[in-house]
């Protein structure tokens, strides 16, 4: 089993699904470039807004290493599709957005809270030892 | 709360599935021991987190989603209508790591 990434927080999810190349190209599903959305996050932050990885990493809520992995596998993807004429889709990977989010210091897992009441317990586990997600 | 996880095989061993909305497999947990289900949307070509929530939520009552990754259109489904999401650490790798957690919060 592939082993579960460090989840990233983005801003808001992309305009658009993915894009097509014009001219011939190849349609096979296998070819498709799966951008996923926290690379697509890692992109606009620091190819677009311009920030430093430091701020970057600080907005998606994730070391600068890891940061920097995303950022390579991104640019591979985009630069795969670019040379050989593939499709983009962007979609899938770990990626959480808005809302207040705490980790649960027990059982580790991220959780929400969804009618803004505050968080009382980690609703898997039970334990009252968690802290707030900044972002 | 009724809590629902994507699982990978019809079984209560089974490793927790990657996938959210083309996951095989459901479990949701309630009561003592998790209820499974096959996923009738795997493999729907459209709109399969729509699908999956709609069933999920509005058919069977779950109010929180326990995941590894889960899309940004089921996230949005279930701010907008109150549900809790999960995002599972690594260490839990299994269905029966679930089930001990949610034992503990008993
Ligand atoms: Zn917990």
């Amino acid at each position: 089993m592939a082993r579960p990434r460090q989840i990233s927080k983005i801003q808001s999810p992309p305009r658009v699904k993915g894009f097509m190349p014009l001219g011939h190209y190849t349609q096979e599903p296998e070819r498709i470039v799966m951008l996923h959305l926290e690379e697509y996050e890692a992109i606009r932050l620091l190819d677009y807004e311009h920030l430093s990885q430091e701020e970057a990493s600080g907005f998606m809520q994730v070391s600068r290493p890891t940061l920097t992995r995303i950022y390579e596998r991104a640019r591979f993807k985009i630069a795969s599709a670019l040379t050989e004429g593939r499709q983009v889709i962007i979609e899938g990977g770990t990626a959480i957005f808005e809302g207040r989010w705490f980790a649960c210091l027990a059982c580790r897992s991220k959780f929400n809270d969804p009618v803004g009441k505050g968080a009382e317990c980690c609703p898997l586990c039970g334990s009252n030892q968690y802290e707030r997600v900044k972002g | 709360m009724k809590l629902v996880v994507p699982i990978s095989t019809y079984s209560l061993d089974s490793a927790l599935s990657m996938q959210f909305a083309r996951s095989a497999f459901f479990a949701i947990l309630d009561g003592t021991l998790p209820v499974l289900l096959a996923n009738p949307y795997a493999n729907n070509p459209l709109h399969a987190g729509r699908k999956v929530f709609n069933m999920l939520v509005n058919e069977m009552g779950v109010s929180t989603l326990a995941a590894y990754e889960l899309g940004l259109k089921i996230q949005q489904m279930a701010l907008k209508n109150k549900v809790q999401i999960i995002v599972l650490d690594a260490k839990i790798r299994n269905l029966q790591d679930v089930v001990y957690y949610r034992n503990r919060n008993k």
